[in-house]
């Protein structure tokens, strides 16, 4: 505002002074308070529309570590630019930290600059490097050209693991050859009977045990099994995390999710992984069989949640496995739903919470950990 | 720096850098006021040369820029040196002081037209130039330091400079220093100072080539105004004349009239009839009542539409002459008196007492004859009175020593025998006499051309001495003669176009007018003639008007009582005031004319005004244009060039070993085809036999070398180590040095500028 106000100031003394003197060096004055104006905003006009952005970033992030990146920054046209703004926006989608680094920088015609900035995070998660719009300034300073950038470039802090032994029990019965049968319910595999029960009308003729009937002398029949081909379903419920929850928890729930997952995954036992909190889609599942497809998978996991204000994804999870079943669920979360019975209709639930009390948990199995102590409350965990 | 809970996130390093451009942008915002200053003070008049002021000054930019950690002992060495400095050239200091002063006060005395004073050099054995310079040295740095903290120090370093902007502009606006070229340059250091500014609080501030090119950007702009304002700018004189008049005419109004003006003060572009109003414009009061004429207003320069006073620098080339006269008391207000004392001749003063009602306060209507009067002796020239105050002055008294001068003939025949006689009242005064006519008959006798014509058409008749000089007598004879026969009396004339020759239309169409009318065509007649003469008004009072008044009775002039009357030199005598109106003129004065007396000097040469044809203004042109782009031309191959040369360099210093050679060798092959070893289709070993033909077996086995190194570098593995960069580099070296020998003139400048190889 000061700056026009002084061209203004500018312009009208020139007038005056070319009115009252007439020569040419004073029209010259006045020509050069409109001119040098206008080319200036001209000037920052295609400057604007040719600075080139490339952020430059390290591959591997460790936790806890300070690196270093660099913005280059290349002018390819031949005006000078004094000033530019570019705002540099950094986010953990986990954690949901995000800063803001304004960078002011000039450069000459055709020229090339880098901007190096360093960086740590504390927690694991997704960093997000964002630069949104860089604003040019015409060499005066009157005018701001906003220019929208598309840099947008992220990388994974991986999760500290910790050493876990899982346990598995149940009804279960043990795998041979990738499969398990959980005898607790009934399914679609006439291959293995889940129960013996009298024959009650409306059941089909495929279903009649006939040695059975003819031994007893009444119509016996056999419901199905359900084939599980999984032993466990993990499942990250995200969506519960709290709002103003701090970003050690949604940290240590990682943690604690990704170090169970491997110590599972090393015990050889295929298992599904969900999450919920994804954007449009809900819940994810994946299944899991290897370290690779748990690597796989652990980049989506960090990845932010959407906002569900606190709800729970258990419902999405549910609609997400499509009437499958599992024997046993980890479910971890910071709190319990009120939806847990849903999730409990699949599968038997052990909850892992972080920060909640044992109060919460009810009558179901619950292992409680907090950021302090999650490496020894979860190095021995039964489900 | 940001640092949330867990995100740390900042800059890997503080703002800096960029202190060259800040010298850079600092040193062109001094130079720009310094040469202001310089032109607006009016500092050539001292005799130093600006140029190693200029150094100091752009030295001492440098020492007050934020400079790195490093330059801190430079800038300790500036501040011990200017210390050194002060103490060693104090003895120059007030002699410096002086010479500048006057410089200045010179430079005043032409813009103002006053008398100012002077202080006396004692320079100490050196010349007064040197000790203007070293005392200019002091102000120059300080004004460098100052140029320095505006760029990159706090905005509390603004104020200065822009107060220091602010009164140049206030000097160009009220043509105290009428804007030059010097004023681009302060253009080109504001724009740099606001780039600058702008660029302080980036994390990396700009550096030379920032500096630079913001400078050439605001260069071609500035350059480009200035072509456009040369071709645009055909009647800005004209026009700023015409705006500086009106802005006078206004500002005069607002401070000295309630009412319309009844005269009008020179300025006839819109003259009305003469309709007098019965309101009291002045109260006179007389001790003893007779007829007088009160002089107002005094026109000197005819400008065809009207008359205005003498430039100031005009006036300027006379302040010696009238401090020389005032310091022996001579004025020319009082040059009757004057005369009286030194003939012996004084008789009983006249008191007149003014008191202004209606009439314009801006003059002191003054009488003839004035006996010692509040003079100002800072005022160069008689002509015109002006009122102090800012609402100008309503009351004041004179003494005179009658207020007609009517016996001027005899008086001058009585100092004609007192010089005769050698009396040393007479010669004192005749030497101050005759100093100021010199000046009288300097000034008071220019004709303009069309004015010259029209009275030339009047005096066709008249059989004029070849030589010009007419005598006093004759000269109003003639006057008189002439205008009462072509031209009459009319209170309500036709009137005159502004746009046209007041005096041409009067004497050659209308030839109807008033005393304004009479007055400037007797004055300009009276010049032609060769007699010095002025145009006057202000007020009359008759001698039947005065017969009526009692003494010491105030009388009450209303608006008729204004007039115009004419002002002719008398040798010895001063300036009387000489009646041509008919209704006003009488026959006693009509009998005032004696034989005798020269008041005539040879007619003047006319006046041939020049104007450059119009064909040279449009070559000037032109070739302004011309040389802007060569100039653009200019800058754009040397950037082109630098530019070229700066990528090639880096090619050539590429971090990988391999690459740096393939690409010197490709060059070292494109230079070949510059000295006329053409590159054939195929191996590059076929380039060997025309080579050592052309340069000999050395050069020969280093393009071998070369060529082995390339294909190391581009077909192998391995590559080639850093080491081996050496010696196409040398090869290169070597190539270029050939290039230069054997190329003729115009080759080398093609292959420097153009193709950007050598």
């Amino acid at each position: 505002m000061a700056r026009t106000v002084v061209c203004i100031l500018w312009a009208a003394g020139a007038a005056v002074v070319y009115v009252f003197t007439g020569t040419t060096a004073a029209l010259l004055i006045l020509c050069a308070a409109l001119a040098l104006p206008l080319c200036a905003v001209l000037a920052a006009l295609l400057a604007a529309g040719r600075i080139m952005l490339t952020l430059e970033l390290p591959g591997n992030i460790p936790k806890g570590e300070t690196v270093q990146g660099e913005i280059r920054i290349r002018n390819r046209t031949p005006v000078p630019v004094v000033r530019a703004v570019l705002h540099l926006e950094l986010e953990n989608t986990l954690t949901q930290e995000t800063e803001l680094l304004p960078l002011a920088f000039s450069i000459p015609p055709f020229g090339k600059e880098s901007l190096p900035f360093t960086f740590r995070s504390a927690y694991c998660g997704r960093l997000c490097f964002k630069c949104g719009v860089l604003t040019v300034s015409d060499t005066f300073g009157l005018i701001h050209i906003r220019r929208p950038l598309h840099v947008d470039k992220k990388r994974l802090i991986t999760p500290e693991l910790f050493p876990m032994r899982v346990r598995l029990t149940g009804s279960e019965t043990p795998l041979w050859d990738e499969v398990s049968i959980n005898l607790s319910r009934k399914g679609q595999d006439w291959s293995e009977p889940f129960q013996i029960r009298d024959y009650v009308e409306g059941d089909s003729l495929k279903q009649i045990h006939w040695k059975l009937s003819q031994k007893l002398e009444r119509y016996i029949v056999t419901d199905p099994s359900q084939t599980l081909d999984r032993a466990l379903l993990v499942f990250w419920d995200r969506s519960a995390l709290a709002k103003d929850a701090p970003p050690r928890i949604p940290d240590t729930l990682a943690e604690a999710v990704v170090s169970f997952c491997l110590a599972v995954t090393q015990e050889e036992i295929p298992y599904s992984v969900a999450w919920s909190g994804i954007r449009d889609v809900g819940c994810a599942v994946r299944d899991v069989d290897s370290m690779d497809d748990l690597y796989g998978i652990i980049p989506g996991m960090l990845e932010g949640a959407s906002d569900a204000g606190g709800m729970s994804g258990i419902s999405d999870c549910i609609r997400a496995l499509d009437g499958k079943q599992y024997p046993l669920i980890a479910y971890f979360s910071d709190r319990v739903s009120t939806e847990i019975a849903g999730l409990a209709a699949v599968g038997r639930v052990t909850l892992f919470l972080c920060g909640e009390d044992s109060d919460a948990c009810g009558d179901l199995a619950c292992h409680l950990f907090s950021p302090a102590d999650y490496r020894q409350s979860l190095c021995d965990v039964t489900i | 720096m940001t640092n949330a809970d867990g995100l740390f996130f900042c800059v890997s390093e503080e703002s800096g850098g960029g202190a060259a451009g800040r010298v850079i942008a600092s040193s062109l915002l001094f130079l720009g006021l310094a040469a202001c200053a310089w032109g607006g003070l009016g500092l050539e008049g001292t005799g130093c040369s600006p140029l190693p002021l200029a150094a100091a000054g752009i030295l001492y930019c440098a020492a007050g820029s934020r400079l790195p950690r490093r330059a801190l002992a430079f800038q300790a060495a500036a501040a011990a040196a200017l210390l050194i400095y002060t103490v060693a050239v104090s003895q120059f200091i007030i002699s410096g002081w002086n010479v500048t002063m006057n410089g200045i006060f010179s430079m005043l005395e032409t813009h103002l037209g006053y008398i100012f004073p002077r202080y006396e050099v004692m320079a100490a054995g050196q010349s007064p130039a040197v000790c203007a310079g070293l005392f200019l040295a002091l102000p120059t740095v300080l004004l460098g330091l100052l140029s320095a903290r505006a760029v990159s120090g706090a905005r509390l370093w603004l104020l200065p400079a822009g107060l220091l902007a602010a009164a140049l502009w206030a000097m160009g606006a009220t043509t105290l220093y009428p804007p030059d070229w010097r004023w681009g340059l302060l253009a080109l250091g504001l724009a740099m100072l606001g780039a600058w500014r702008l660029s302080r609080k980036n994390l990396r501030s700009g550096g030379i080539p920032l500096a630079l090119s913001v400078a050439a950007q605001t260069g071609i702009v500035l350059l480009l105004c200035a072509l456009l304002a040369e071709l645009w700018n055909v009647s800005g004189g004209a026009n700023a004349l015409e705006a500086q008049r009106a802005a006078k005419s206004w500002l005069h109004h607002v401070r000295y009239e309630e009412t319309e003006p009844t005269l009008p003060e020179g300025d006839f572009r819109n003259l009305g009839d003469f309709a007098p109003e019965a309101t009291t414009a002045l109260t006179v009061t007389m001790e003893k009542p007779q007829e007088t004429y009160l002089r107002g207003y005094v026109g000197e320069v005819y400008t065809g539409s009207g008359w205005t006073g003498l430039e100031p620098s005009r006036k300027a080339e006379y302040a010696t002459l009238f401090s020389w006269l005032h310091a022996r008391g001579f004025y020319g207000q009082e040059q009757y008196a004057l005369l009286n004392q030194a003939l012996g001749t004084s008789g009983k003063s006249n008191a007149v007492s003014i008191r202004v009602q209606s009439a314009c306060t801006g003059w002191r209507y003054a009488p003839y004859g004035l006996d010692g009067a509040e003079t100002d002796p800072r005022q160069i020239g008689d002509a015109d009175w002006a009122a102090r105050g800012v609402r100008g002055e309503r009351e004041y008294t004179y003494e005179t020593s009658g207020a007609v001068p009517g016996d001027y003939e005899r008086l001058s025949d009585l100092l004609t025998a007192a010089r005769k006689a050698g009396a040393a009242a007479a010669t004192d005064y005749l030497a101050g006499e005759n100093a100021y006519r010199e000046f009288v008959y300097d000034n008071y006798l220019d004709v303009p051309v069309q004015a010259r014509e029209a009275i030339g058409k009047v005096f066709s008749g008249l059989d004029l001495p070849k030589s010009g000089e007419i005598s006093f007598s004759d000269a109003q004879l003639v006057v008189r003669a002439y205008l009462s026969n072509i031209v009459s009396y009319n209170e309500t004339p036709p009137a005159i176009d502004g746009n046209r020759d007041f005096l041409s239309v009067f004497l050659g169409e209308t030839k109807e007018g008033y005393s304004i009318h009479y007055a400037t065509a007797a004055a300009l007649m009276f010049r032609y003639l060769g007699v010095p003469a002025r145009y006057v008004e202000g007020w009359y009072i008759p001698g039947a008007t005065a017969l009526e008044m009692s003494p010491g009775e105030p009388i009450a002039l209303d608006q008729s009582f204004a007039h115009a009357w004419v002002e002719i030199y008398r040798d010895g005598v001063g300036f009387v005031p000489f009646e041509i109106t008919p209704p006003y003129t009488d026959p006693m004065q009509q009998n005032n004319q004696r034989q005798g007396g020269s008041g005539g000097a040879e007619i003047p040469p006319s006046e041939e005004e020049t104007h450059p044809p119009a064909l040279w203004r449009l070559a000037l042109i032109l070739l302004w244009v011309l040389l802007a782009l060569i100039a653009a031309l200019a800058l754009f191959a040397v950037i082109r060039r630098y530019a070229k040369r700066r990528r090639r360099g880096q090619m050539f210093e590429d971090p990988d070993p391999s690459t740096a050679v393939s690409n010197m060798a490709t060059w070292a092959v494109r230079l070949l085809g510059y000295l006329g070893v053409a590159r054939p289709n195929g191996s590059l070993y076929l380039m060997l036999p025309e080579l050592e033909r052309l340069l000999g077996d050395e050069p020969a086995d280093q393009y071998r070398a070369v060529i082995e190194a390339q294909r190391r570098a581009v077909f192998s593995r391995g590559g080639v180590s850093d080491g081996e960069r050496h010696q196409p580099r040398q090869f290169l070296t070597r190539l270029e040095a050939e290039l230069k020998h054997r190329s003729t003139f115009g080759e080398k400048l093609r292959l420097r500028w153009i193709a950007c190889v050598i």
